[in-house]
């Protein structure tokens, strides 16, 4: 067999070994005949939506094109060209008259060099049209390639200011194809001088062509060089396909077998499609009931995280898209969830190799060594990451796991203590008598379930709108609201507890499942059915989280329940509101549960209402700081995030910022006041401009 | 070393609500939970056993459910658990309770220290520490925080607000803390489901301290017939300053005026 056939043979199975060692540590001490058993009929099952999905957002990295349309429609031409040409090639071989008497098998090693052989042995004769197709199509690659990298170039140097650095030598140092692209062009101008082509022919080849005029002009002797050249193109090529497993490259197996992880999200399974509820570590009814709490809970080593998780990490490669939408980081905390995210692969990457090679180990805890407790308590849940990812990485898996081995391990700070321990004995965070959770309500027409068990809705206050003054205001407008449309509801009144969604997000699994497990009970205790909510927190607990512990219900947001009364003609808003608002999307009901238009289109029916929108908006929009627990505590930070939020909302020349959750609502409100222009800005719930707008 | 942790099941007077017209105390459904300074009684006590490899007992006298209140406080580094059963619906007084516990004590046996809240949650008696030290002829030390053990002797700083005091006792002792005397800690769930297998006995004190019922009644010669809310004015004035300096030296001449500013 020729050189090049060598290399590139020693290259594929380089490939498949590494290949097998690195997957290997997806699975590392994971039940792998459970997971066959559990994953594989599931793959089964959905192998329409996974060649779909494969298809329409690996080969045409379909996210990667949204956030930057440029380079990302390049690099899926690049892809889909390097795909079709690959196999274009393969099919080449085993036709290729030329390769006459060499079996099938060798004949797919000289597949990438087929050229070669086309341009060393036809005359102008037996030259066909399916030839000239594959010099134009080879050469055609390296164009695609070369513009892919430009456009990349283009983005390196034209970043903007606080924009993820991508460094400029990623070109060289990670794309090993640079050396198999011009050492290709260089092997085709020497066979071209080398053998006479005739122009007819060459031509097809034109960047090979090109080269050889340059070359014949110069009076450079390449010809004598095409057999060496063709073997360090052979070289190139296995030592490209060879570095994939331990390169940047190797996205080009893990992003995929990433999509295949999404697919394998199942609601039954604890999570949405886009795993934005989160998922349920463990059973704490079956805990219970076998007397067995001998488990370790969230994770602080890699071998903690299951495969899926660790097939997310391995995907990551270093974009910078979670980071540009991080509202932590751009508040200058301690998080960045793209180094996060690198740092945890780099360990998994390094502790198992060394363990493979028996080298001695470094400490494999990650709190303290890879990840610091500041950068867990950082994130405010609000899935701008998840959404800015091109390959759908759920960033907050990650850091929940830590939250909660932190909190297994009574690793937590006084001001969560006392949020938890309000809420334990509370049931609700801000430590209130219990006694006072309706107290709102005392001068207003809003029975009590037990008053009113036949009422068609339970109205959900949520401990914001219970007990924080200022949030009290949405609950007495929305009753107005549900009053004057004729509406039959009730609320729990006294009985009301805590959703759980704090005591979730904090880490507390266990306090968060054994909560809810009552909470159901006392729901069903009064045969609730549907629910009505006007805090997004409680909305997405008790719709997305609550079946996970079996507690079915429909759920409504005060701002869709509002929009079908007003298209119901149950609502008449005759008073005009003559103001400019802009509606900031709360991340709880925008990014995680795909409402968007509700709220617009209930705030442009109020009449002499002007909607306009902020910069940032809809999926992209920005975190008020208050999710996640983080209205509990403070993190080290240069500026608030609410901070960033209310000087975009100031900038945008508006009358009214308008928002439909009480958390969002304390937050930006606080931010106007340390800066001192609450007045210029008032922050009203949709509710209470409803509320405004009727008589 | 035996440390024994006196607590009480006591109301949440957080949810006690005075009715505005006629000054009664609404007490029905105001739930009972291990008190606030409860939970601190068990930090210092938990922490003296972890210091020392000592055992934790927990002590308490009150009504029969008081053990569905224990869950999260048998997490707390607590070894076993004695709920003395109070044969009558309310406490009588603190000598009677004092009594109880002075007994269980004995029945406990050989204790080396005695952790107990300077008052608690809801009685806010104040006697009980005190009285349960002379009772069993034992020193105390009130007001403790920072317990150390030196050989046969106890040593604990005293914060009396103005001063801190560094005291040393011989052992067994008293020791009552406040609630500032530590942080304690926070159990999580699974801690408290899994002490849920650690022993709780219910003692009676007829039965199993031969205190009778006659006797109880006859250390209680003070009884409490009735309770009323009191109102308590606020003065709330305000103070209109120019500017933020006036103002500060305008509320430093009240409070002093008011001579309710501490170590001037």
């Amino acid at each position: 067999m020729e050189l090049f056939g060598v290399f590139f043979l020693i290259g594929l199975i380089s490939f498949v070994l590494l290949c097998a060692l690195r997957i290997s540590f997806w699975f590392k001490g994971q039940d792998i005949k459970g997971i066959q058993q559990k994953a594989l009929p599931i793959i089964w099952n959905r192998k329409g939506q996974l060649f779909k999905e494969l298809f329409s957002e690996a080969l045409t990295v379909k996210k990667y094109r949204k956030k930057d349309r440029i380079n990302g429609s390049f690099k899926a031409a690049f892809v889909m060209a390097f795909l079709a040409i690959s196999i274009l090639y393969q099919i080449k071989a085993q036709f290729a008259p030329q390769l006459e008497g060499i079996n099938w098998f060798l004949r797919i090693f000289y597949a990438p060099f087929v050229d070669f052989l086309v341009l060393a042995n036809t005359n102008v004769e037996n030259f066909t049209v399916l030839d000239a197709f594959y010099g134009l199509a080879s050469d055609t690659f390296a164009v695609i390639v070369l513009s892919f990298d430009l456009t990349l170039l283009i983005k390196v140097f034209t970043r903007k200011p606080g924009q993820f650095k991508v460094n400029w030598k990623i070109i060289f140092t990670t794309y090993h194809y640079h050396l198999f692209i011009f050492s290709r062009y260089l092997a085709e101008a020497s066979t071209i001088m080398a053998f006479d082509v005739p122009t007819g022919i060459a031509q097809y080849w034109y960047l090979g062509f090109g080269l050889a005029q340059v070359m014949v002009y110069l009076n450079i002797p390449l010809e004598a060089f095409h057999y060496v050249l063709w073997s360090i193109n052979g070289l190139a090529l296995g030592l490209m396909i060879a570095s994939i497993p331990f390169s940047q490259l190797w996205h080009i197996v893990s992003a995929p077998a990433n999509i295949l992880r999404r697919c394998l999200l199942d609601p039954k399974d604890g999570g949405l499609p886009r795993g934005r509820s989160l998922t349920k570590p463990f059973d704490l009814m079956e805990m219970i009931e076998s007397e067995n709490f001998d488990i370790e809970i969230g994770a602080n080593e890699i071998e903690k995280f299951d495969w899926k998780q660790r097939i997310s990490l391995d995907a990551c490669m270093k974009c910078g898209a979670c980071q540009d939408a991080c509202p932590a980081y751009a508040a200058g905390r301690d998080l960045s969830p793209t180094l996060m995210t690198q740092a945890l692969q780099a360990k998994m990457k390094t502790q198992f190799l060394k363990e493979f090679l028996k080298r001695p180990e470094d400490s494999k805890e990650l709190i303290g060594n890879t990840v610091t407790e500041d950068t867990i308590w950082s994130c405010t849940t609000c899935a701008a990451c998840i959404q800015a990812c091109p390959i759908d990485n759920v960033h907050t898996e990650y850091l929940m796991d830590f939250r909660r081995h932190l909190i297994a391990n009574n690793q937590m700070d006084k001001q969560k203590v006392n949020v938890i321990t309000a809420i334990a004995d509370k049931a609700n965070p801000y430590g209130l008598p219990k006694i006072d959770r309706a107290a709102w309500a005392k001068d207003l027409t809003v029975p009590t379930v037990a008053d009113n068990p036949e009422s068609d809705y339970l109205y959900w206050v949520g401990c914001a709108s219970s007990y924080d003054t200022r949030n009290q205001k949405i609950a007495k407008s929305l009753v107005k609201i549900l009053n004057k449309a004729g509406v039959n509801f009730s609320i729990l009144g006294k009985e009301e507890p805590c959703c759980g969604e704090t005591v979730r997000r904090i880490g507390d699994e266990a306090r968060y499942q054994e909560m809810v497990m009552e909470n159901i009970e006392v729901l069903n205790a009064y045969k609730v059915k549907k629910i009505i909510v006007n805090c997004p927190h409680c909305y997405n607990t008790i719709k997305n989280e609550y079946p996970q512990l079996g507690g079915n219900f429909e759920v409504i947001h005060h701002s869709t329940l509002i929009q079908d009364l007003i298209q119901q003609n149950r609502l008449e808003l005759s008073n005009e509101v003559k103001q400019t608002i802009a509606y900031h999307d709360p991340c709880y009901l925008g990014r995680y549960n795909g409402e968007y238009e509700a709220p617009r289109e209930v705030l442009t029916s109020i009449p002499g209402s002007k909607l306009v929108e902020l910069g940032r908006t809809k999926e992209k929009s920005f975190c008020c700081g208050g999710g996640g627990g983080n209205s509990w505590y403070e993190i080290p930070e240069r500026e608030s995030i609410s901070g960033i939020r209310v000087t975009e909302a100031l900038e945008a020349n508006i009358d009214t910022l308008s928002v439909s959750c009480p958390y969002c609502i304390s937050m930006l409100e606080d931010s106007l006041k340390v800066k001192g222009v609450e007045k210029k800005l008032p922050v009203k719930d949709i509710a209470e401009l409803v509320a405004q707008s009727i008589n | 070393m035996k440390i024994i942790a006196c607590v009480k099941y006591s109301l949440d007077v957080s949810e006690m609500r005075v009715d505005p017209s006629s000054k009664k105390i609404g007490l029905d459904g105001v739930p009972k939970r291990l008190g606030e300074i409860d939970k601190v009684v068990l930090e210092e006590a938990a922490r003296l056993k972890e210091e020392n490899d000592g055992s934790l007992f927990l002590l308490t006298y009150g009504p029969d459910n008081t053990k569905d209140g224990l869950k999260e406080a048998m997490a707390m580094a607590v070894d076993e658990a004695v709920v003395v059963v109070n044969p009558f619906e309310d406490t009588l007084s603190t000598r009677s309770t004092v009594e109880v516990l002075a007994k269980a004590i004995e029945k406990i046996g050989d204790v080396d220290v005695i952790v107990c809240g300077e008052t608690s949650d809801d009685g806010y008696s104040f006697q009980v520490g005190p009285m349960l030290a002379e009772r069993l002829n034992m020193p105390q030390v009130t007001y403790a925080k920072n317990l150390k053990i030196d050989a046969d002797h106890l040593i604990a700083d005293r914060d009396l607000e103005e001063c801190m005091e560094t005291v040393k006792a011989s052992l067994p002792a008293v020791v009552t803390v406040t609630e500032l005397s530590n942080e304690p800690r926070r159990p999580t769930m699974l801690d408290a489901l899994k002490a849920k297998k650690k022993k709780i006995d219910l003692w009676q004190t007829e039965a199993d301290l031969g205190i009778s019922n006659a006797q109880l009644e006859e250390l209680s010669p003070l009884r409490a017939t009735d309770i009323e809310g009191i109102e308590v004015k606020r003065k709330q004035v305000l103070i209109n300053g120019k500017n933020a300096g006036e103002a500060i030296k305008e509320l430093m001449n009240y409070l002093a005026e008011e001579n309710v500013m501490g170590g001037q």
